[in-house]
């Protein structure tokens, strides 16, 4: 799919639907549908016909991800946290964290202290629950904006010191950890925790 | 086919069979109606009958030259999947064909054409230097796909469709920056 031109044709459609084109495939067409906007449209369209179509009938395969997370759509925007600090596209209100998080799924690290809504002092330490198997974690601290404050190098253990170099005033922040799993490659593989947001009070 | 069905096939149709026929072609025509109405506006959900009875149509077309439907859901659904398709490029054609004179006519300067043309062979150039999967969910994200949108096209996870986007913008500020453009 290399012209734009040539848009996808509805055979390829509705193979992509069914989820019978090979994987080589599958990529050429994407490529041309993030460049194409009439292709996008119809893109956006069957997709959403393929997730809705198990409704009609449950036998119907939903659309295949290799790491299903289950409470995805519920916390995307909280998730896309560390995405904020450096896409000029999003902005608005910070993350919110959600004490929903004990459905999440375990194959991510979890935040546990401050734990996600609490109100407190100056926290000591930021302690968390590690993803097994990790090479390695990485702690991240958070303005109520969604700017990176700190970012820690590699953590032995599951606790960290409050970095002295961020200087708490009362407010909101955000932290979250960052895990390297054992399957990972490259940092595109990073698991990312669902960010805790907490409240520091005043004197 | 995303489905077996053990279900008689459809060219010697019993009545259970024709009715749960029935019942998916209009469940499919209501889909498609919503799903195309996401699109088109909800002036295209009004049409709902009509999206119905193309499906109808299309099946049944197809059952004259096959006379027997081995798979009735599958069938409905490709089906649904052909006209989703058809209805999309239909409205999007339609929304074009109704953009006003003078709307169009500004794009007819020469030279902020050239400029245009100039800055997005810059940036093209930028985006080529990407590792191919940075490029791929860049361009995504710049044509305005979110990061679930974007795992799903590519099979990717959550997390990794966030951090190429994430590492693929730092990387294209990187680039233009180098060329003396952007900050």
């Amino acid at each position: 799919m290399d012209s734009l031109e040539v848009h996808v044709d509805e055979q390829a459609w509705v193979r992509l639907a069914e989820q019978a084109l090979p994987p080589a495939e599958r990529e050429r067409v994407m490529d041309h549908v993030v460049r194409c906007a009439e292709c996008a449209a119809v893109w956006r369209a069957v997709d959403e016909l393929q997730r809705r179509a198990p409704e009609i009938d449950p036998r119907l395969r939903r659309p295949s991800r290799r790491r299903i997370l289950v409470w995805l759509p519920a916390f995307a925007a909280a998730a896309a946290v560390a995405f904020v600090v450096t896409s000029p596209r999003r902005s608005g209100p910070p993350p919110s964290s959600d004490p929903r998080r004990v459905g999440a799924s375990s194959a991510r690290p979890e935040t546990l202290f401050p734990a996600a809504g609490t109100t407190l002092g100056t926290p000591d330490q930021l302690r968390f629950a590690p993803l097994a198997g990790a090479r390695s974690h990485r702690v991240q601290v958070l303005s109520s904006d969604g700017k990176l404050l700190w970012d820690s190098s590699p953590v032995a253990g599951n606790l960290v010191a409050w970095p002295g170099s961020v200087r708490l005033v009362p407010g909101r922040y955000c932290w979250q950890v960052v895990a390297l799993p054992e399957w990972g490659q490259s940092p595109a593989d990073e698991v990312v925790s669902m960010p805790a947001c907490f409240s520091v009070k005043g004197p | 086919m995303p489905l077996e069905d053990a279900r008689r096939p459809l060219g010697a149709t019993q009545p259970p069979t024709e009715a749960r026929f029935e019942s998916l072609i209009r469940d499919y025509g209501r889909l498609i109606a919503s799903v195309v109405a996401r699109v088109g506006g909800p002036a295209v959900s009004e049409v709902r009958e009509d999206v119905e009875q193309e499906v109808r149509l299309s099946l049944w077309r197809q059952l004259q030259a096959e006379q027997t439907i081995h798979h009735p859901s599958s069938y409905v659904y490709a089906t649904a999947v052909r006209e989703t398709v058809r209805w999309v490029k239909r409205e999007l054609a339609r929304r074009v064909a109704a953009v006003p004179e003078e709307l169009a006519a500004t794009e007819g300067d020469p030279w902020r054409a050239l400029a245009a043309r100039e800055d997005q062979q810059t940036f093209e150039a930028c985006l080529n230097r990407l590792t191919e999967d940075r490029q791929r969910a860049l361009r995504a994200h710049l044509a305005g796909f979110d990061v679930q949108e974007t795992m799903r096209m590519y099979d990717w996870s959550y997390q990794k469709a966030r951090n190429l986007i994430a590492r693929g913008m730092a990387d294209l500020r990187g680039e233009l920056r180098n060329r003396g453009l952007g900050g």
